[in-house]
Formats: C-alpha cells, structure tokens, sequence
C-alpha cells in the first residue's frame, strides 16, 4: 500500500462555538433543540440557513429520521450532508469531515451540529437498543446501561495499576470546581473529597459523582475557510492535527487503552509540538478511567500512570493543567451526543477569548479528545484534534 | 413488563442460535470460523478476521480466568431492582474470546472460572461463571 502524506488544514477556520443550556428533562424534541443550535452559530456569525451548504449532524435520537429528514425539517438546501454516529467520538469526526469538505472546495460554510432530547423514559430506550451487541449481550445481564462496561473497565483498571478512588476523586472535584464558574452546568454544588467517597455506590467500584448524568441538550460550531471568517469579522480557531481510529486493539481481552495510543505519534507530528505544548486539555469523561486513559494514551504520562499524573495538577480553570474547563459532562451533563461536541466546543471558546467566566489566560493551544460507542464491552472509536489559536 | 420495560424485538438469527443451545442444556456454544481456526463472541454474522460468513456453532473449551467484576446496583429494569445488587464480569476464555457475563458465588477476580448456558424468563440465553473447581461436580 501506497501511504501518502497526510494533508494540513491550513486556511481553515472553526468558529460560532454555540450550547443550548441543557435540561436534566426537557419535554423539547431532537429537532427543537438542534435548531436552537443551529440559529445559535447562524446567528453568531450573522448567515442565514441558505448561506450554509454542509451540514454534519450527530444525534442518538432523530429516529425514525437522520440527518436527511433534519434538512427537510428545518429547511437547508445542501450540497454535502453527514450523519456522524459515533456518539462521544463526533465532534472531532464532524470537524475533520468538514474541514477537509471545505479545503477540497465542496463546500464552503458547515454547520456541525450534535444534540439529544431528554423525556423520561428517555435514556432507557436508548440503552436498551444501543447497539446489536449491547442490546444481544450486554443489557440481559442487569440492565445497567453504560454503567456495567464501565464498572468492568475501571475494576480491570484499578486492579491493574492501583489507581486510587481520592485519585478519581481528585478528576472529577476539579471539574466541579469548574463547572461552578460555568452557568450553564448542570451540576455547580460543591463537591469535596468526603462527599465524592461517600456518595453511593451505581456499580462497584463506580460511585455516583464517577457517572455522567444524561440530559437534553444542544451544540455547533461552524466551519468555513479562514478568509471568510475574517472577511465575516468572526473570531475563529485553527485546527492544526486530528487522528481518527476505529475499532483499535481488538483483541486486547478488555479495554485498558483507546485508539489514541495507535496514532498519537501521528498526531504530535503533524502538530509539531507535545504534550508540554498543552495549554488545556478537554478530553471525553464519560466516566474518570476514560479521561485517565486519554491523557496515558495521548502521551502525557506513561500507561498506568495517568492518575497520579493528573492528582499532580491542579486541573481547575487556573491550574497548572486545566482540563474540561466547562466543568466536562460529569458536571455540565451528558446531553446524547452533544457530550462529543461539549469539549470541542468550550475549546472554539477558549482559544477565541469567548469562554467568559471559564476562560483560561492566554489560551494559546489545545488538545480535544473523543471517545465513543460503547457496542459491546469497549469504546469502539477514538478521536483527539489540537486547536490553536488564530495566526499560531 | 411495565410501561417502561422496552420490548427487545429483532434478536438476530445468531443470538437466537446461543438460545436453542441454552434450551438444550448447560453447555456452552459459540461460533467457530474453520477458515481462521478461531472462536467468535459476541454471536455475529461474518468472521471479523476473514469474512467468511459460513460460521459453525459447537462447545469449545469453556475456561478461562475472570478479569473484572461489579456488583451493579442501578439497574434501569424496575422489576429488577429487588435482585440488586447483580454481580456480572468479564471472563477471558482460554480460547481468545471475552464474555461479559453472571458471576457466580465464590468466583474471584483473577481466578480460575468456568462458563455455562441458562436461560431467562423469556427463553433467552445467559451465560453465567462458576469457579472452575465447581466444574467438576455440576457438569
């Protein structure tokens, strides 16, 4: 096979980073909330529907329709259109397909949109019709939703590496910390180390503040070429590498690592710069052995070593590595697969001044990781992009 | 089944190949690919090493060694919650493939287990660990 080099994505711009706040329940439908979204970036970089000719969409809950019906319903005339079901994995996946849509000339405005509703009921039907796998193999045997692969991948974790729960702890206390300064989360008590130990027990050795807690809710951004968002007058983010894997390391016999360790080398070298270079981090979190796992696979610190890498951080807005400044979906929530949108977004914000009462100083340049589909026993797809900053 | 309790439509013919064998008895049945020499799990429709799609079912050896467990405590069944906490684990068989499945009593993390067939309420298999010392006297 004939490897050729992988392209840059220089002259692109990431720009309009839009949340609809969420909603623990909404009675709102799917398309009521990806139109929120939609209107939010339009409006924020002043187009109309007619402007925009892609459109990448990324929802768990638009059955009986997908993205075609989306279009119809809220009315786009497109020339590429994407329905991007990788759940915690889309963000970085839509802004890779959208960026490469405009560089070839495709297109020239994309909207990357993601969001779910939350009925009651809601989440249930979800996960019991996740996947064929899951749905075959997985929910017959308690039906514990994400929880019970989770439970089984950090109980392997821990066992194997010796991770502490004041480790976890000390993640998941940090992003409350930073969803105190963020409206919008969800989840803005203060959480201390007592409360996170003591809290009650979902699956061994899961504890309550170590699960996402679902939620409706809505995300975009927008994608067009550098010269449009400064004709526009738009503040806009660069994108300087993605990696995208799926299905990496099948035969591990349980997933002790993501699809970031077969491709970060890639990714650092297309960047020019490491991990040192960081000046935040947002990965997917999910559950806190995901994030730990990132930021080994990803090449901040050696396998096993993630936890007591991070408890030597201060991982806060103001810290020494700030990470999910939003607060992350353990604290804003897991709004379907708007979570694979939530960290790309904040970072559209952090790297253009626009974060507001999150925003980190001097936010130069970041790195974003996905995480998604849980079909069976592991995480099937893995994603991570470092943005900059405009003219870095 | 309450108003909340989604009905699981569509089991696929293959799963429904790990029900009959549950219905026949307490041994295990997996798919084997001739082609590559290699057992498959979860129950599929085409080799994820070869492709081929003419996949055997038969009793392999049924060992290997339990990497992870929880005791589940949230389940979203309601008719479920009264059997909580619900034990499960990932088992290793010696044979390459993983199984997210019951855990027995006396089954410990790293040790030695055994798998088995059963069936639920509505006729569908379940697999389910017993230490491998136990194998002896049930089988």
């Amino acid at each position: 096979m004939i490897a050729r080099p992988k392209q840059n994505y220089h002259g692109i711009a990431v720009t309009a980073p839009t949340t609809v706040p969420y909603a623990r329940y909404s009675e709102q439908s799917t398309q009521n909330w990806l139109a929120r979204a939609l209107r939010g970036a339009l409006e924020q970089a002043d187009l109309k529907t007619s402007d925009l000719d892609g459109v990448f969409v990324s929802s768990f809950t638009l059955a009986p329709d997908n993205a075609v019906g989306l279009a119809e319903h809220l009315g786009l005339t497109l020339r590429h259109l994407d329905n991007i079901a990788m759940g915690g994995a889309s963000g970085v996946a839509a802004l890779q397909r959208a960026a490469r849509a405009v560089q070839a000339g495709d297109i020239n405005i994309a909207a990357c949109i993601a969001g779910d509703r939350h009925q009651r009921g809601d989440f249930h039907k979800l996960i019991a019709n996740f996947s064929r796998f899951s749905r075959e193999n997985v929910y017959p045997y308690g039906q514990g939703g994400p929880n019970s692969c989770f439970a089984l991948i950090t109980d392997y974790y821990i066992n194997q590496y010796g991770t502490t729960a004041e480790q976890f702890g000390h993640l998941c206390i940090a992003q409350r910390r930073n969803a105190q300064r963020n409206p919008h989360a969800l989840l803005r008590t203060p959480l201390d180390m007592a409360t996170y130990l003591a809290a009650r027990t979902i699956a061994t050795p899961l504890r309550l503040y170590d699960c996402v807690m679902p939620c409706a809710g809505a995300e975009a951004f927008l994608v067009m070429s550098i010269d449009e968002a400064e004709r526009r007058g738009l503040p806009y983010a660069q994108i300087s590498a993605v990696i995208e894997r799926h299905n990496a390391f099948a035969d591990d016999p349980i997933q002790w690592r993501g699809g970031w360790a077969q491709d970060r080398a890639a990714l650092w070298d297309q960047a020019g710069c490491g991990p040192d270079a960081m000046d935040f981090v947002q990965t997917y979190d999910d559950y806190p052995v995901i994030s730990v796992m990132q930021f080994e696979d990803l090449g901040f610190c050696h396998k096993g070593d993630g936890a007591a890498f991070l408890s030597g951080h201060d991982l806060t807005v103001t810290g020494t590595l700030p990470h999910n400044s939003s607060g992350g979906q353990l604290s804003v929530g897991q709004a379907g697969a708007a979570g694979g949108f939530l960290g790309l977004v904040e970072a559209v914000r952090q790297l253009t001044g626009q974060a507001g009462p999150t925003q980190i100083t001097a936010a130069k340049r970041g790195l974003v990781s996905g995480f998604g589909m849980i079909n069976y026993d592991r995480g099937v797809c893995a994603t991570a992009a470092i943005l900059t900053a405009a003219g870095l | 089944m309450t108003a909340t309790e989604p009905i699981i439509s569509d089991r696929s013919t293959a799963a429904q190949q790990l029900d009959a064998a549950a219905s026949r008895g307490r041994l295990l049945s997996l798919q084997y690919c001739q082609q590559c020499d290699i057992w498959l799990y979860p129950p599929r429709d085409a080799c994820h090493h070869c492709l081929a799609t003419a996949l055997t079912w038969t009793a392999p050896p049924a060992n290997g060694t339990l990497l992870a467990e929880t005791w589940l405590y949230a389940s979203h069944n309601p008719q479920l919650r009264g059997d909580t906490p619900i034990r499960i684990g990932t088992v290793r068989l010696d044979i390459g493939v993983s199984i997210l499945c019951h855990i027995g009593a006396d089954c410990q993390r790293g040790g030695r287990v055994h798998l088995y067939l059963g069936l639920d309420q509505h006729g569908r298999a379940l697999i389910h660990a017993e230490p491998e010392s136990h194998q002896a006297i049930s089988s």
